[in-house]
């Protein structure tokens, strides 16, 4: 019967051009940003894969040197853009895509897409997901106000409800049509979507899930959505209060509890300032130290090799020395800047928490966790590459430990043979399970929304008929 | 008769005016969009003055720490007179002046948040306060940035700006409409068009009167809200004028396009759905749409290729090194017969010579980035004016300081200020090579670099700022506003010459 009545009200719905345009016009923006978004992200892609293949060749092709210097010289690492990115870009934009590995430092990563952003193009700066999270919920509540309000406005829905042998299943035909025509809009998303991975080749197993539960996300979002402004059309007894009621839904929801969430997460779990963060780093782990902690790294040196004297040890001082120092900071970067990046995550945990008061911040968690672009994403691609410049310079500084200067003081120089046997950086992105924890808040928030626009959509419908 | 009655009897639209402007107050709604204004001012100026507060203690413990190494280096100059068997390595030696160039150096340029910054946050979330000065960072301007947290950035903040540009409008509109179309829905308009008062008259006086409790009350809430947040209004008095003129006048605007809409006799749920479309296609379509396509067009240079010509500019200055230093030997006067001392130079002398050949292989990549920044803030600029909840957010941030201009502006001081660093610094490194100063005996430092010289560094001087030429950087926009609103009130006069037909 459900099914019957939403086809009904569909045809009713067909009959509205104001309806049609606002569909239309939303869809049509929808999908010309992610076509943009594509075209962009595939350009991004190709320069990063060609740059990262020069780097290689550079890095092989670097003249016989001294191992410690081709560690400052070392590579460039890029982060490869989410396949989903064009779908939600997520933090993208605002973080860096390219960071140098070099020696004695754990350098920020550069270059972020969005760095210089002009106001219209942070204005302007709503991909698709965040274009459907902002916009679906007035296009909805035109919809459901098409719906039902203006048929109370005629007179119509009370005859409706009167008679109706199953009111509730009224109400829901409604919200199904609604939630149909939104889905109108979605789907095609998805496609175009899983169409432009696909042709870059970047199609998997684990990108299917992620698409297929994005794709699941949004359309619980826009369910609710399509309930809410159903239940709230109900339960308004005019048409300008319904009107009201809805604008405020959606002001409340979408424009004002995102924002006000970020700023109250941002008083309530500060972040330490970059300036402490790197004078902290700067003191703790320098990249240039000064002779007296040259002194303090010798001492510490001998009586860790039991000796007495640098002529004593067996391994050229000079690299124990840039060894220890390098060693040294890698505790320094772990306790500092992973306490830092720790404390970003908890922001990011917190804000997630106000899923429950705005089903649009659910939706927006769990878009850019799906997506492969929030700072989960982005840390994890830190860690491999940090990790791979620890294993490069390690590897370095051993080459000079290992090899004291030759009889006329001239430094050890390593040649093409060893700066082939170093692997080269690749970044596979972590499976969506790794992931996983963080979707589970908002997870349950946007079931309980789902739930909650139910039970509440059955409350304005006996409200309505009494 | 009493004065009431005696002013509808001699000027019955300034009775009228009076008699709309006392119902418009005893309507709880307004009260309520008025209440929700301030709630919404408050809230953004705090969170845009929070910010400001913590990157001006970051800048004040950057300057502290600039100044501790700074006195740590005189008291290792000092230290380091003493006599040794060997002498300190060059980078750790402040007294050698081409060390100390390279590795003791640190200064920090701070761009200072001005008095009235918490009007927006503009982009004083995005771009650096700070830059770390390095005589061999090509252009001056190290890619570093202080972190906040993405999403957040992403997101956008809740801040006086969005308020105003975002959420007035809204508010105003749902005022506006419910207002003055309750007498259309509830029916009691055929009462009304059978007094004697025009209907162009009627409405006109109607929004009037509630424009006449809103356009104050808005005043008063963003002038609470500044002081609230701790502004010095009287520091910023040109940009704080300039500042209510365009609050005001945006707000003007926005009731002249809700008259606009009401003219035309619609229901408050037409009336309310054709603004919120006008303010969906405005705020969010029209941005979308011309930064799309600003980025299907993508004129500017790509990063990504930057580095690869950074990369292979730093190889080839590597591996041409000694011939290229040769080059600039040849042509110095004073480091002519010095050619054979190339190979002994250190590595901070010989960027001296280098840093600048860098800059040159470079330069038109920089020239490609700063004229594509141009472009796509003039871009920007001009859609301000065809979405002006774009334009708003912008002109409040350009009155509050944290303007992507303002920032460039400070680019440039940073850039030139590293040019006066290596003026100064490089003639005295490079005259080490022809003129070496002796070494003390024995002596650990090598003693080319005094404490006195170190204090006569130059520093990097904040450059002067105007508020009145920021105050008059917006006043297209006031204009522009202003005669919109004023089109749209004529062309509401207008429309609303006869009573709907059906009535």
């Amino acid at each position: 019967m459900i099914a019957a009545l939403a086809r009904f009200e569909a045809l009713q719905l067909r009959r509205d051009p104001s309806v049609l345009v606002a569909v239309g016009a939303l869809a049509l923006l929808l999908l010309l940003a992610l076509v943009v978004h594509l075209a962009a992200q595939a350009g991004q892609q190709r320069d990063a894969s060609a740059i990262a293949a020069a780097e290689r060749a550079r890095w092989l092709d670097q003249a016989p040197k001294d191992p410690h210097s081709a560690a400052h010289q070392s590579i460039y690492a890029f982060k490869p853009s989410a396949p989903l990115a064009a779908l939600d870009a997520g933090v993208e934009p605002f973080v860096g895509q390219a960071v140098w590995l070099e020696a004695h430092v754990q350098n920020d990563l550069l270059y972020r897409p969005r760095g210089d952003a002009t106001p219209l193009e942070r204005a302007g700066l709503r991909h698709p997901a965040g274009l459907l999270i902002a916009l679906a919920p007035p296009v909805a509540f035109l919809l459901a106000f098409a719906l039902v309000a203006r048929e109370r406005e005629q007179g119509v829905l009370r005859l409706s409800l009167g008679v109706a042998r199953d009111p509730l299943a009224l109400a829901l035909g409604k919200a199904l049509t609604l939630w149909c025509v939104l889905l109108g809009v979605l789907l095609p998303l998805v496609a175009v979507a899983g169409l432009g991975a696909a042709l870059d080749g970047r199609w998997s197993a684990d990108l299917g899930w992620r698409l297929a539960a994005w794709s699941a996300s949004m359309g619980v979002y826009l369910a609710v959505l399509a309930l809410l402004g159903v239940g709230v059309c109900l339960r308004l007894r005019s048409t300008r209060l319904a009107l009201v009621g809805l604008l405020a839904t959606w002001l409340i929801f979408t424009l004002l509890l995102p924002r006000v969430a970020g700023s109250h997460v941002e008083a309530s779990l500060p972040l330490r300032p970059t300036q402490a963060v790197k004078q902290q780093l700067q003191d703790e782990a320098p990249s240039f130290w000064t002779a007296e902690t040259a002194q303090r790294y010798e001492r510490e040196i001998l009586a860790r090799a039991g000796v007495a004297s640098r002529d004593d040890l067996a391994l050229n001082y000079r690299g124990a020395e840039l060894d220890h120092a390098e060693r040294a900071s890698h505790a320094v970067y772990d306790r500092v800047l992973g306490a830092f990046y720790a404390s970003v995550m908890a922001q990011d945990a917190a804000y997630a928490r106000w899923s429950w008061l705005s089903p649009s911040v659910a939706v927006q968690t769990l878009s850019a966790t799906l997506a492969g672009t929030d700072f989960g994403h982005q840390l994890d691609f830190v860690a491999a590459a940090e990790h791979y410049r620890r294993e490069l310079v390690n590897r370095m500084n051993a080459a000079v430990m290992q090899h004291a200067p030759d009889a006329n003081g001239k430094a050890y120089t390593a040649d093409r043979a060893f700066w082939a046997a170093q692997p080269p950086f690749a970044y596979a992105p972590p499976p969506l399970q790794v992931h996983a924890a963080r979707l589970i808040e908002p997870l349950f928030a946007l079931a309980a929304w789902l739930i909650a626009t139910l039970v509440g959509l059955y409350g304005c419908v006996r409200g309505a008929q009494a | 008769m009493n004065a009431t009655a005696a002013l509808a009897r001699f000027h019955p639209a300034r009775a009228l005016f009076v008699w709309e402007w006392r119902q418009a107050a005893r309507q709880p709604l307004l009260w309520a969009v008025l209440a929700l204004l301030l709630g919404a001012f408050c809230v953004g100026a705090r969170s845009a003055a929070r910010l400001q507060q913590v990157q001006h203690a970051a800048q004040v413990q950057q300057q502290r720490s600039d100044a501790d190494w700074d006195r740590d280096v005189v008291a290792r100059m000092h230290d380091y007179a003493r006599p040794a068997d060997a002498p300190a390595p060059y980078w750790q030696d402040p007294t050698d002046i081409a060390g100390y160039s390279r590795y003791q150096l640190r200064e920090h340029a701070a761009k200072p948040a001005l008095p009235l910054g918490m009007l927006s946050v503009g982009n004083g979330d995005l771009l650096p306060t700070r830059w770390p000065m390095k005589l061999e960072t090509p252009f001056g301007i190290e890619p570093a940035y202080d972190f906040e947290a993405p999403r957040q950035l992403a997101l956008g903040r809740f801040d006086l700006g969005f308020a105003v540009a975002q959420l007035m409008p809204l508010l105003i509109f749902a005022l506006v409409v419910l207002l003055a179309t309750f007498e259309r829905d509830s029916g009691m308009l055929r009462l009304i068009a059978a007094q004697p008062v025009s209907p162009a008259q009627w409405l006109r006086l109607r929004v009037l009167g509630i424009a006449a409790w809103l356009l104050p009350g808005i005043a008063v809430c963003l002038t609470l809200a500044l002081l609230a947040a701790g502004a010095d209004l009287a520091a910023a008095w040109p940009e704080f004028r300039a500042a209510l003129a365009l609050v005001l006048v945006y707000a003007a605007s926005c009731i002249a396009l809700a008259y606009f809409v009401v003219a035309a006799w619609p229901g408050a749920a037409r009336a309310l759905g054709m603004l919120l479309a006008l303010w969906l296609f405005f705020a969010q379509a029209l941005p979308v749409l011309a930064a799309l396509l600003l980025d299907a067009a993508a004129d500017s240079p790509s990063r990504t290729l930057y580095i690869d010509a950074l990369r292979r500019a730093e190889q080839h200055i590597a591996a041409t090194r000694d011939e290229l230093l040769r080059e600039q030997f040849a042509v110095r006067a004073d480091l002519a017969g010095q050619e054979s001392r190339i190979g002994q130079l250190d590595y901070a002398t010989r960027l001296t010579f280098l840093a600048p050949l860098l800059e040159h292989a470079l330069a038109d990549w920089q020239a490609g980035f700063a004229a594509a920044r141009e472009r796509r803030m003039r871009a920007s600029d001009v859609l301000g004016f065809a979405a002006p909840p774009l334009g708003v957010e912008s002109a409040l941030s350009q009155l509050a300081g944290t303007d992507l201009a303002r920032h460039v502006r400070y680019e440039r001081a940073v850039m030139a200020h590293q040019q006066r660093l290596r003026d100064w610094f490089y003639p005295r490194v490079q005259a080490q090579i022809n003129a070496p100063t002796p070494r003390p005996p024995r002596s650990y430092a090598r003693a080319n670099f005094t404490p006195e010289e170190q204090a006569q560094i130059p520093r990097f001087a904040v450059p002067a700022e105007s508020g009145g030429a920021r105050a008059r950087a917006v006043v297209p926009l006031v204009l522009w506003l202003l005669v919109a609103s004023l089109v749209l009130a004529v062309a509401a006069q207008r429309r609303s010459r006869r009573w709907p037909e059906e009535i």
